[in-house]
């Protein structure tokens, strides 16, 4: 393979694959994705409880791996990550992980403006919402944002019958159930509005809703925190940050006193992300 | 090195490879973030045997093949909606023919077999070495040397069949 050339410093100049060739590796992701990007990202690490500079940790982490330097070194270089992190979220919950921030960062990430100037694709007829999906959108986009007005999913009094988009959310909710929230009995389907479609949700909302859930933890409404995490397993849908929203609950389950509860869920965790970066969180809970 | 900066370092590389390697415009700003959010998970067990562009590579083509396989229902039609060319400016005009080089690169890579497709993107379009696609496919070096072969013949053929198709358009003879 060392005597093979790269096909660009082959082709005659005036071969078409050239020009192909050329604009693959030219490129970019929009201007301003990056940051964007990034922006959302951290909202979504930094809520599940890990920053960057607790990444740091992780990073140097893999290098004394590299050089051999044991896993006891890397073990407590984790433990010291955690604790950076716990420092950390003090300053987080001011810098990034407001409602009001992640909202203006789902907002941007979002907008159209982010994306690049090429004409949306045509959406196949088949590809069209069905009725009570576009239903459950119509809802959802009436609803007051993040932002603005209080967000009703978290008023347990506001009348179901007022919203259409939960009966039509919740109607699919049997289809493509995730297993219920580690280590506690699936919560009345009542009890629950769900705040997301059944479709995923794009990262920047299931980041939202995870600064959300961080921010109610740090408020002292863990309760509250507990029913908005169970929320997002009755929706089912899938849900990339699954670990972090996990990690999260051992969180507000310990908030909450349900010491037994988060121990509980705390041991399940560990089982099911063996490599978690937030396991030794979990195991400093399960040592308590 | 903290993970931001592995971030920015590498955010173009795994954008642009999981363009070629079929992840639709609107969703490869989610599947970015999936790479990365598995990849500050799994950064702990990064062992250092490979580079770190290589480890994020290989993340990025099991993310792109996650999308594969949910897209068959909802496959993106292209379709480019050109402006009038009275309202071009010069850099629109070539931002434009960018765009349409882009979705003729896609299309020959969609045509290719999916293990020459990967090969091609990883060596021509990425500059992998083939010591480290073998590494990453997990198979012997000479097997990436036959499938870049066989991947730049079919590439060659492709983008030959579409110039006829296109210049027979052009004359209004059937296409």
């Amino acid at each position: 393979m060392t005597n093979t050339l790269q096909w660009l410093d082959e082709l005659p100049p005036d071969a078409p694959e050239r020009e192909l060739l050329v604009a693959g590796r030219n490129a970019r992701p929009p201007a301003g994705a990056v940051d964007a990007e990034w922006r959302a990202l951290s909202v979504a690490l930094t809520a599940a409880g890990v920053s960057s500079a607790a990444t740091s940790g992780v990073v140097a982490n893999s290098v004394a791996v590299k050089s051999a330097s044991g896993v006891v070194a890397s073990k407590a270089t984790v433990l010291t990550s955690w604790v950076v992190a716990a420092k950390w979220f003090v300053a987080g919950a001011a810098l990034g992980c407001g409602v009001a921030g992640a909202s203006a960062v789902v907002q941007h990430v979002g907008g159209l403006e982010t994306r690049p100037a090429r004409p949306r694709p045509a959406i196949p007829a088949a590809r069209q919402a069905s009725p009570k999906m576009r239903t459950a959108k119509a809802a959802a986009a009436a609803a007051p944002s993040a932002t603005g007005a209080p967000n009703t999913v978290l008023e347990p009094s506001q009348p179901e019958s007022t919203s259409p988009a939960r009966s039509g959310v919740r109607s699919d909710l049997s289809v493509r159930g995730e297993p219920p929230v580690m280590g506690v009995p699936a919560p009345a389907a009542a009890e629950f509005p769900a705040p997301f479609p059944p479709a995923a949700a794009p990262l920047a909302e299931q980041a939202r809703e995870l600064a959300e859930v961080k921010r109610l933890i740090d408020a002292g409404a863990a309760n509250e925190a507990l029913r908005r995490l169970a929320a997002t397993r009755r929706v089912g849908a899938p849900f990339a940050l699954s670990e972090e929203r996990d990690a999260l609950y051992v969180q507000a389950l310990d908030e909450a006193r349900r010491r037994a509860d988060a121990r509980l869920a705390a041991r399940e965790f560990s089982v099911r992300y063996p490599r978690s970066p937030y396991l030794e969180a979990m195991r400093q809970l399960l040592a308590e | 090195m903290d993970f931001e900066q592995i971030y920015r370092a590498h955010y173009d590389f795994v954008w642009r490879t999981l363009r070629r390697m079929g992840v639709g415009e609107r969703d490869v700003m989610d599947a970015a973030q999936k790479v990365f959010i598995v990849a500050h998970r799994r950064l702990g067990t990064f062992d250092g045997r490979s580079s770190l562009k290589t480890w994020l590579c290989g993340i990025a083509l099991r993310v792109a093949s996650d999308y594969r396989r949910s897209a068959s229902a909802r496959r993106e039609v292209l379709v480019a909606e050109a402006p009038p060319e009275s309202s071009l400016e010069a850099d629109q005009l070539r931002r434009l023919e960018t765009q349409e080089r882009l979705a003729v690169l896609d299309a020959v890579l969609t045509a290719l077999p999916l293990e020459q497709r990967t090969v091609f993107v990883l060596f021509e379009l990425e500059e992998v070495s083939g010591e480290e696609i073998a590494e990453l496919l997990d198979v012997p070096e000479g097997t990436v040397r036959s499938r870049l072969r066989l991947a730049r013949r079919a590439f060659s053929k492709i983008v030959a069949a579409r110039s006829v198709q296109t210049g027979r358009c052009a004359a209004g003879g059937p296409s």
